[in-house]
């Protein structure tokens, strides 16, 4: 081959006007070869480079397809007791996805299925690359190197509470043609511990929504908690004191406080809470439509909402809470309000109806709730055909459901909530104390336990009296997990409380009315994956593929 | 112009046209006998009376006898021999001589040209008289149905945008771009924007890989290479060509109109109670016009025998049937070419320009927004007076009146060439192309637009792109005695660069000033504004060979080779080696064949050619970081930065590997001739975005080459010259081709898949439509075989075993068709009669299944009571009991999924000449009427079954379609 180009070379080598013409190198304008970075490279790149950790937080929620495409908030609600996305009329039914999710049937091919996966392993990437690069570049900061560890422990920790059974990643630059093997759940879990008690002393002190020491202690504190449901054993002790241990170096030494509205965590400028230990920060305008939007209230509210709220966007309206969980609140509890969205919607702006303040219909999307009042209900009545029986799938009213407002959607605002993604709060601390104690106790409540809940649920009423209460007495696994509910819905950790307290797979609520099984637990690793790396080990239960020969 | 003034003109110029008519004088007879130069009579020449019509044919003993003016001219001629003229009068002896120009027709291929008769290779040339002609939008119609093998597809309506489609043998590559290279006047173009209709002289298509292999890594998909007029050294003119028409909608889709709509539950038993909002709107008519387009060229040819010149100058301005739609655009070209030092040194230069404007309304809503409304629905809400509101679908009237899109271009293309003869075998050439592009729109929508009050919104974006082309070879030519050899051997360089800027605001004080005062609006002020730049470039050098050889214009043999460097290859395979090999025999030239008097040609041909093609984007070899996603860090908004995707240093290009059998015939003294050829071509390396594990690779896809495609396919092409006499000829071609797709592999040792599932069906199915799969063909349907409907609604599924499935389980999924036509065929007849004269075209598409997407998702009730349906909904499926009433979801089953068979009356053309006198100053005159996508006949219930068969995904009539157009057309052609 070489031969023959310099025959032909030799050959016009007469006619060839300009000799530099065979140059094949790539003049690259608008973004920037690996080469041109590394060489680059100073102190003041480090913040954008180590900027991408918290970017890569913002995959835990945000992003314009996560509803169908699958994201930790959505895959963790959508399986649990409190959210349900209904088929309405013709839409919000999209191949099945959410009534997979909820009644438990979901297969290694679901799109949830390996989101979740692609997201954390991304961000695992990302990390290694940080601490590859930065040493590299000699960069060798203790505290950045123990951030980086952090949020890559973090991710460990979604994939071991979620797939249990997965590969330990730490290299950047591995060698053409590795792939890793999956690590037993117990591996992984050791792997999180090690990792978080070796950075937490280098760790700064307190920083807005960056891997602190705070923020660390409390992952440490979700992972012993967790640690009993998830079967793994922890080398050094009790798991529950070390939760309680955690939790009261947060309480004495932390500096955080319970904030009197519990609106506060959850409002547009909620980055002045008190209460957020970790959260992801947003904003409207740096997190346009462009940049991974953070889209829950689209996903929620009916399209007229933008009449009723006065908002520039527009809504797609499928998710909601399920009766069950929507009837359980005490009628004095001011979270419902905080968190739901009830009632009937008004044409405020005007422009739908020609009439400020005219309320609006439901669109004929079907038949059967055509011109009926767009007012949000508790209830989710299933349609009944012409045969006076369902659909083959369930379809309800585009009106029926209340919706989740725990973020305050803002008169005006965009298609990207501004509103900070809070991770760990300081009420969590309260219940996930609450929680070691009640376990250590054999399941059964103490005075002390209660305490710790009473003192969230103050906040949540005019007039704290006794009867609002929780006593050893009502204190059970059921009243536990709606404590939970009460407190945390849609901040993600619903089907990690299902499992702890045994509901995940044998409880039964709304559309999910049969027990599923056992090891629905996790999550099986995507079917994507399996074909991609031939090492990965399937998880109990769940298929491998078949590669056609 | 004041009216009478106007007036006078116009019987002025009728004046001048009638006086242009010949008239008749004294008549005189001739007789004679035409014979062939062994002295055997010919029968059936024609004998013509030179610049008219009038004329006769030799008899069985060559005999024949004319009446004509005295003092004309009498021309003989007869297909295979040359033509001879003899003056009027008396009793003439005739001798024709077999014709060499016949013989020595050439073919473009590449980098010079050579004779058809010793060429090896597949390649099909259409001359100017064998083009469509017609009102066509682009060059490239102009050769619709008449090459076998390439697929030419009118998909959209668009004045913008005739969504064109190439298909060259079959899909053979998974990348998005699967059209063949387009080489202008021997200089690879990125498209013929610039080229107006009447510049076409001819085009040659490459169809086999041999042939395509001297363009090395960009020849996969083919090689169209179109040759423009360029004036003639011994002959000047002045030639005008105009036609003006009006276009409509090929094929309305019916709904029901407001009365239909109101009878609704009568006419569904009950099923579907309309919602009745008052008032009777043809949405149809609110969006839809007949479209008037008219298009003028004028072209300027000469030369005095040392040089030539061309000027040619076009307006073409068209509508389109959505409201607010057109597009004007005026070409200028111009070139001359000039020998020197003794006839050794020619120079030529060519320069043309291109500019057009127009607009675009959002044609993907308004169409499928007129069909979806309510016709009982008002355009306005009669309370407010503002458009009224619908959910899901725009106003179709809205979209049209509140949001446009203006669209400017330009493009300069300047090329020059010199060609130096050192000896009357060797010669060297020089040429090089300058090219630039460049767009500037804008775009607005009113505050009045949609329901996001965002206060007016307005977009420009523009974007430029250079691309310089240097060119050098020699060739030598050498036939001596029974050998004859043509060799060439040459450098190219390619470069190609492309920057671009776009912005976005919104929020403005007035709708006024539209988005001619960006700035204006508040969302800038609001860091709500959107700006981006961006450019990229990338170069291609390369070296090549071809030598043809023959030896007593019986056996032929070629190779070529090519080496190509890319940029966009990864530094591990930055060259690339493409070769071809072919022979070919002619049968008929043989002493044993002399005796067959019936067969004047038949040459059978192999060849074997390594063909290539780039990876589409540049940088994808490379490990590239970005600043995106900000974030907030130590108290302020920053960029991060990041990897962008994962780099693969050993990409390449895809390579085909084609093997080409055929047969060239001609018969009957050449009154029908063809070819037929088989061909199996082979695609490896794929290139394609392929799933890699995270971890360890930093994202989860990779661009790479892996896994193989075959298509194989025969070809025929048959042209006849079915009659001849002194009155008549038709011409009658047609040519059929078959081709079948087989995905081999979609994995290597080190990516595997194996299949992907493409395309999607939208909301609210939200299905992928197709397969891509091992063993399976591209375009296969991946859904579900429905056999009836249930009484509940459901569909009634079946499994690929024919038991019982059901819906949305993938067990139940299998392969339910195939959108890309298994056979392509054309049919061409042309007649001529005195002046008259007549041309057909005929286009067909067989063996494929349109997903009519419409039809999916609207053809059910079940989508609520304030929309409008096809009429196709009132139809009970496979004949059952039950139509598709209001349980049915909208869902992805075979019934939606319609044969697309169809035989096209794509162009009817009938036109009458004017006889001229010699001695008039208008030298030709001819008027006629055309018709463009005249008539489909099809069982297809869509707009047009004609929709891309390109891609992954094709045979997908997307609901938001522009839809196609029929264009009745007025034209008239002045000669000087």
């Amino acid at each position: 081959m070489r031969i023959m180009k310099k025959f032909f070379m030799a050959l016009s080598a007469a006619a060839i006007l300009c000799a530099s013409c065979t140059g094949l190198d790539e003049n690259i304008y608008s973004t920037m070869t690996s080469e041109q970075y590394y060489s680059n490279f100073s102190e003041d790149d480090i913040p954008a480079a180590l900027g991408k950790l918290y970017s890569d937080l913002r995959l835990l929620y945000a992003g314009t397809a996560v509803h169908t495409g699958g994201c930790w908030l959505y895959t963790n609600e959508e399986v649990g007791d409190i959210w349900i996305t209904p088929k309405r009329g013709g839409a919000w039914y999209d191949g099945g996805i959410y009534f997979r999710l909820n009644q438990h049937k979901w297969d290694y091919d679901d799109a949830h299925i390996l989101g979740n996966w692609r997201r954390a392993y991304q961000c695992i990437n990302d990390c290694n690359r940080l601490l590859f690069e930065f040493g590299n570049a000699g960069v060798d900061i203790p505290s950045m190197t123990a951030e980086i560890r952090t949020a890559r422990a973090w991710w460990y920790f979604v994939l071991c509470d979620m797939y249990g059974n997965v590969p330990i990643e730490t290299t950047y630059d591995v060698p053409d043609g590795y792939l890793p093997e999956t690590k037993t759940r117990q591996q992984v879990f050791d792997f999180i511990v090690t990792e978080l008690k070796e950075s937490i002393p280098d760790l700064v002190a307190k920083e807005y929504g960056r891997w602190n020491r705070w923020a660390a202690k409390c992952l440490l504190a979700k992972l012993y908690l967790n640690a009993a449901s998830w079967g793994v054993t922890v080398e050094d002790g009790n798991a529950w004191d070390k939760v309680v241990a955690l939790c009261d170096e947060i309480m004495t030494e932390g500096g955080y406080i319970l904030e009197d509205d519990y609106k506060a965590s959850f409002v547009t400028e909620n980055e002045g809470s008190r209460e957020i230990i970790m959260a992801a920060v947003n904003d409207e305008v740096y997190n346009p439509w462009s940049d991974m939007p953070w889209t829950l209230h689209l996903c929620t509210m009916h399209w007229k909402y933008c009449y009723h709220g006065e908002t520039v966007t527009q809504y797609w309206g499928g998710c909601c809470s399920t009766p069950e969980f929507a009837y359980s609140y005490d009628p004095d509890d001011l979270r419902y309000e905080k968190s739901w969205f009830e009632g009937q919607l008004y044409d405020n702006t005007g422009e739908y109806t020609g009439k400020v303040g005219s309320p609006l219909y439901c669109d004929p999307w079907d038949s059967r709730n055509q011109g009926d009042l767009l007012c949000h209900t508790k209830d989710i009545p299933i349609l009944l055909n012409e045969q006076g029986v369902p659909d083959d799938i369930p379809t309800t009213s585009e009106a029926s459901g209340v919706r989740m407002q725990k973020y305050e959607i803002k008169k005006g605002c965009l298609n990207s909530l501004s509103n900070d993604f809070v991770l760990f709060r300081y009420a969590d601390i309260y219940f996930m104390k609450a929680e070691a104690l009640y376990w250590k106790n054999g399941g059964t409540a103490t005075g002390e336990i209660c305490d710790l809940i009473n003192e969230v649920r103050k906040r949540a009423f005019v007039n704290f009296t006794d009867d609002k209460k929780v006593t050893p007495a009502t204190l059970d696994n059921e009243r536990f997990l709606l404590e939970y509910g009460w407190e945390f819905c849609t901040e993600g950790w619903r089907r990690q409380q299902l499992i702890r307290f045994g509901k995940f797979t044998t409880g039964t609520w709304f559309l999910h009315d049969t027990p599923s099984e056992e090891y629905r637990k996790l999550f099986p690793v995507p079917r994507a994956e399996m074909l991609a790396n031939p090492k990965l080990v399937q998880n109990p239960g769940y298929p491998s593929p078949q590669k056609d020969a | 112009m004041s009216n009478s003034k106007t007036i006078r003109t116009v019987f002025s110029v009728l004046l001048f046209f009638l006086s242009a008519f010949s008239a008749f004088a004294q008549k005189v007879s001739t007789t004679g006998t035409v014979k062939d130069a062994l002295g055997a009579p010919i029968p059936g020449a024609a004998v013509i009376e030179k610049g008219t019509s009038n004329g006769s044919m030799t008899d069985e003993q060559g005999r024949f006898s004319i009446s004509t003016n005295a003092g004309a001219t009498i021309e003989i001629s007869c297909i295979g021999f040359s033509t001879v003229s003899i003056s009027a009068g008396g009793n003439k002896a005739v001798t024709l001589s077999d014709d060499a120009k016949f013989l020595e027709e050439v073919v473009v291929v590449g980098y010079g040209s050579i004779r058809r008769s010793t060429l090896a290779n597949s390649v099909a040339t259409v001359k100017s008289e064998d083009l469509v002609q017609g009102a066509v939008v682009s060059p490239l119609q102009m050769i619709q149905g008449k090459v076998a093998g390439l697929s030419v597809a009118t998909t959209s309506g668009d004045p913008n945008d005739n969504g064109l489609q190439m298909m060259l043998r079959g899909v053979s590559t998974l990348m998005s771009n699967q059209e063949p290279i387009i080489v202008l006047d021997g200089i690879i173009v990125s498209n013929l924007s610039n080229v107006s209709p009447d510049e076409i002289e001819s085009v040659d298509v490459l169809k086999d890989g041999a042939a395509a292999a001297i363009y090395g890594t960009r020849g996969n998909n083919g090689v169209i290479i179109v040759t423009t007029k360029r004036g003639r050294a011994d002959h000047s003119s002045i030639s005008y060509h105009g036609y003006a028409g009006v276009e409509s909608i090929s094929h309305k889709v019916d709904v029901f109109s407001p009365s239909e709509y109101r009878n609704l539950k009568e006419l569904t038993d009950g099923v579907f109670t309309p919602l009745d909002n008052g008032a009777s709107t043809d949405w149809m008519g609110e969006v839809f016009r007949p479209a008037l387009k008219h298009y003028h060229n004028v072209a300027v040819g000469g030369g005095n025998g040392k040089n030539t010149y061309y000027v040619n100058g076009t307006v073409d301005s068209r509508q389109g049937i959505m409201k607010g739609s057109f597009l004007d655009k005026y070409y200028l070209s111009a070139g001359i070419n000039q020998f020197f030092l003794g006839d050794r040194l020619q120079l030529s230069a060519n320069m043309s320009y291109t500019t057009a404007s127009g607009a675009q309304v959002s044609e993907e809503t308004v169409y499928l927004g007129a069909r979806m409304a309510n016709p009982t629905s008002p355009v306005y809400n009669s309370a407010t007076g503002a458009y009224s509101i619908f959910a899901e679908v725009p106003n179709p009237v809205r979209s049209i009146n509140e949001f446009r899109e203006d669209v400017n271009w330009h493009n300069a293309d300047l090329s020059g060439k010199a060609v130096y003869s050192f000896s009357d075998c060797l010669s060297l050439t020089a040429q090089g192309r300058f090219a630039q592009f460049a767009h500037f729109n804008g775009a607005y929508a009113t505050k009045d637009f949609d329901e996001n009050h965002l206060g007016g919104q307005a977009w420009r974006n523009t974007s430029g792109n250079r691309s310089k082309t240097l060119e050098i070879y020699g060739q030598y030519l050498k036939r001596s005695g029974r050998h004859d050899l043509v060799a060439v051997a040459g450098y190219s360089y390619y470069d190609y660069m492309v920057e671009n800027l776009n912005a976005y605001n919104y929020d403005f004080p007035t709708d006024l000033f539209e988005y001619n005062n960006m700035g204006l609006g508040l969302a800038l002020k609001d860091g709500k504004a959107t700006m981006s730049t961006g450019k990229s470039m990338n170069r291609l050098v390369s070296f090549f060979s071809r030598v043809n050889y023959s030896y007593a214009d019986k056996y032929i043999a070629a190779l070529s080779i090519r080496e190509d460097g890319s940029s966009k290859f990864g530094p591990k395979n930055r060259w690339g080696t493409f070769w071809s090999a072919s022979a070919a025999w002619r049968i008929s030239q043989e002493e044993f064949m002399k005796g067959i008097g019936w067969l004047d040609e038949l040459k059978l041909k192999f060849s074997y050619g390594v063909t290539g093609v780039e990876p589409s984007s540049p940088y994808l070899s490379k490990q590239r970081y970005a600043y995106s996603n900000p974030t907030y860090m130590d108290g302020k908004w920053i960029y991060t930065i990041s990897p962008t995707a994962v780099a693969n240093p050993g990409l390449k290009w895809e390579e085909k590997h084609e093997v080409d059998l055929g047969l060239d015939f001609a018969l009957l003294g050449r009154r029908l001739s063809g070819s037929l050829d088989y061909y199996n071509r082979l695609t490896k390396d794929l290139l394609y975005t392929y799933s890699v594990p995270v971890p360890p690779n930093l994202a989860s896809t990779i661009y790479a080459n892996v896994g193989s495609i075959q298509n194989s396919g025969v070809e025929l092409q048959l042209s006849g010259n079915v009659v001849k006499t002194s009155d008549w000829t038709v011409n009658v071609s047609g040519n059929v081709s078959f081709n079948k797709n087989k995905i081999i592999s979609l994995s290597n040792e080190r990516y595997s898949r194996d299949y992907m599932e493409v395309g999607s069906t939208g909301s609210p199915v939200q299905k992928t439509t197709h397969i891509v799969r091992e063993n399976g063909a591209v375009g296969d349907f991946y859904g579900w075989e429905s056999v009836g409907i249930k009484k509940n609604g459901a569909w009634k599924i079946v499994n690929e075993d024919g038991s019982d499935g059901s819906y949305g389980s993938e067990s139940s999924r299998h392969v339910i068709g195939n959108g890309i036509p298994k056979v392509f065929a054309g049919l061409s007849v042309s007649a001529a009669f005195r002046g008259f004269d007549l041309s057909l075209n005929f286009r067909g598409a067989f063996g494929y299944q349109v997903l009519n997407q419409y039809r999916m998702l609207w053809e059910t009730f079940q989508r609520g009571q304030q929309y409008n349906y096809p009429k196709t909904i009132l139809e009970k499926p496979y004949g059952g009991e039950y139509l598709i009433g209001s349980n049915t979801a909208p869902s992805y089953v075979s019934y939606f999924l319609e044969d697309g068979d169809f035989v096209k009356l794509d162009n009817i053309n009938f036109g009458y000449s004017f006889r001229m006198r010699e001695s008039s100053v208008v030298k030709q005159l001819r008027v006629y009427v055309t018709a463009q996508n005249f008539f489909t006949f099809t069982g297809y219930k869509g707009i047009d079954p004609e929709v891309d068969f390109t891609g992954l995904n094709p045979g997908v009539e997307y609901s938001s379609r522009y839809p196609t157009t029929r264009t009745l057309s007025m034209g008239v052609k002045v000669g000087f």
